[in-house]
């Protein structure tokens, strides 16, 4: 697979739907439990918790710049469990998993697939044009 | 366990036990395969059976070892802990990616040149001698146009972050 978006994500774009102001956090997921799938998977409750490794807290120094979405480097603190392969950016405000839209799905990065050691893990946004992800 | 040394030659991922003088090479197609075979065992997962395809090397678990036997002799190219199991089959993969961004280097300068055509300006490689061909290709070449049925398509861009893992003992001492 590649870095995309979800395909739920896109059709929210057209109808406001989604508030990337909102929380948006990540989760570190693991492939041999759950692969995610961008085409079909539209809510975090399609990614088998047993999948989700770790899951960040809210995204900080968001911004939104023509069609560019970014936002600060961030760092999830203390992270164990299995080996993980991908990142999924999801929306976390909504109140339960079958209504938190996931966003973005990232399976290509420098660094993954990654075995948690107990020590942080720092997801550092490409440095490029783009960002986290551009429209 | 045995130091192994890992790379790429005549278009293989390389294996070499410099201890046993045991050398294994393979497509990046079932170096990938090997990896997850070595990483799955490590973390004492099931198969899922399209791994159980790999014939030239067998993996399995031995007493908390993971070893890689060559199928055909019977010569055990690596005998290693789980936790290094791991690491390897981590490296393993990576070299798999590169050997297959080189094999497939004609079809990714070309998908990136149409993509530039396109207005999405983004690498589909980290390497910049392909990232110019298909810069040339996206200004040259006239039959880039026949390869985009059904119109332009979505062009979000998706880039690749940097995951990076810290040790666990410099939290320890406070060191954020």
């Amino acid at each position: 697979m590649a870095n995309a978006l979800f395909s739920s994500y896109r059709s929210q774009c057209l109808t406001a739907d989604v508030d990337l102001d909102d929380s948006i956090v990540f989760v570190f997921v693991d492939h041999a439990d759950d692969t995610p799938v961008p085409a079909t998977d539209d809510f975090l409750d399609d990614i088998l918790g047993a999948a989700r490794v770790a899951t960040s807290t809210a995204l900080g120094t968001k911004t939104f710049t023509a069609g560019t979405f970014d936002a600060a480097d961030h760092t999830v603190t203390a992270v164990t469990g299995d080996p993980f392969e991908s990142i999924v950016l999801y929306d976390n405000t909504p109140g339960t998993e079958a209504t938190k839209d996931l966003i973005a799905f990232i399976d290509t990065a420098t660094g993954l697939p990654t075995t948690p050691n107990g020590g942080d893990i720092t997801v550092a946004w490409d440095s490029g044009a783009n960002r986290i992800f551009n429209l | 366990m045995d130091s192994m040394v890992m790379g790429i030659r005549s278009g293989r991922v390389v294996l070499y036990n410099p201890q046993s003088r045991v050398a294994l090479a393979f497509s990046w197609r079932a170096a990938v395969d090997v990896a997850h075979a070595m990483m799955y065992k490590a973390r004492g997962l099931h198969l899922r059976p399209d791994m159980e395809k790999v014939a030239a090397v067998r993996v399995r678990r031995d007493d908390g070892n993971i070893i890689v036997e060559d199928a055909a002799r019977g010569a055990i190219v690596l005998s290693a802990p789980l936790s290094a199991a791991m690491a390897i089959g981590e490296a393993l993969i990576s070299k798999a990616r590169e050997l297959e961004t080189v094999e497939q280097a004609d079809s990714i300068i070309f998908d990136q040149a149409i993509l530039q055509r396109m207005g999405a300006g983004f690498g589909l490689a980290h390497r910049p001698d392909m990232q110019r061909e298909a810069m040339k290709e996206a200004h040259w070449n006239s039959q880039l146009r026949r390869y985009l049925p059904g119109g332009v398509r979505s062009q979000e861009i998706v880039p690749a972050p940097q995951v990076i893992k810290h040790s666990p003992r410099r939290q320890r001492h406070g060191e954020l």
